[in-house]
């Protein structure tokens, strides 16, 4: 097993940006995929 | 014990733990047959002809979709890590609800975004073994085997009572296939004791592949539908599919008949 051994809240943090970078990620794309097709 | 411990414990010992086997290598075989057609472009089905080419293509935007899938179920399992649900038994993963709106919502690259994305959490959470390779293809299918079942946009927008109904049994069939995927594949390769896997591991499995896609899931689907189509995001707008139940098509002809 492959334990990075990182703290309960560390990994929520982790966890959180990850969730940010996906909404972000989403909300651009949407965006421009709304644009394209006019 | 608690009721639903019991209830799993009670189930598995009337079935056996060689029933258990017996089922879970079953599903693991078909499953693990379905994940590799669908990646080499074919698609099995129920009718002649038996195996067909699936319209999805590898493009920028399909994979743009696996990243914002697994960035989103990846973080969301290390968001909300360690929330217990049953002591010593079960931890609940209020983020598999993911899985099954990404599956109907974006077809196969939503079913590979939720694949990386547990293996994502698996990576955070310290629990990346051998085991997340049953990890990475079980989770490709409790989000792939609804997308097959609320196929079309008609049953997706989940407007009447019998696409409500649709939607929990997609969300039970998906439930099924991860529940006996992991476990028979960890019991097998002895990462943990078979009755430890068929217990433990397949109660929690089933009870988080069916309570959260149940409400949350169905919560996040009424919201995110409309916007996905608006978006141009949803699986069949991209890969140009029309479905004559879809109510866009049907808004968009009378609007041209009008």
């Amino acid at each position: 097993m492959i334990d990075l051994g990182l703290d309960i809240n560390v990994v929520r943090a982790i966890g959180l940006v990850f969730v940010v970078i996906g909404i972000g990620l989403w909300a651009y794309y949407a965006r421009r995929s709304k644009k394209d097709s006019g | 014990m608690d009721p639903l411990s019991e209830f799993i414990n009670n189930l598995v010992s009337n079935l056996g733990i060689g029933t258990m086997n017996f089922v879970g290598a079953i599903v693991f075989i078909l499953a693990t047959i379905v994940f590799i057609m669908e990646l080499a472009g074919y698609r099995p089905f129920l009718s002649r002809p038996y195996i067909r080419k699936h319209t999805t293509k590898w493009d920028a935007m399909a994979l743009v979709t696996v990243a914002i899938c697994a960035a989103l179920f990846g973080g969301g399992l290390a968001l909300t890590a360690g929330i217990v649900f049953v002591p010593g038994i079960a931890y609940l993963r209020p983020a598999q609800a993911l899985t099954t709106v990404f599956g109907i919502l974006f077809g196969l690259p939503g079913a590979m975004g939720s694949a990386v994305g547990n293996f994502i959490g698996d990576i955070f959470a310290g629990t990346l073994t051998l085991g997340s390779v049953a990890g990475f293809i079980g989770n490709f299918m409790s989000a792939y085997v609804p997308y097959r079942i609320v196929y079309t946009p008609g049953k997706a927008d989940i407007n009447t009572w019998q696409d409500v109904v649709r939607y929990l049994l997609a969300v039970v069939a998906g439930g099924f296939v991860i529940a006996f995927y992991i476990p028979w594949w960890l019991a097998v390769l002895s990462i943990i004791p078979a009755e430890v896997a068929w217990i433990g591991v397949f109660g929690n499995i089933w009870l988080n592949g069916l309570i959260t896609p149940w409400i949350l899931g169905l919560i996040l689907m009424k919201l995110l539908y409309p916007f996905t189509r608006q978006w141009n995001m949803y699986w069949a707008d991209h890969e140009q599919i029309e479905f004559e139940d879809d109510p866009e098509l049907k808004k968009a002809e009378a609007a041209a008949s009008a």
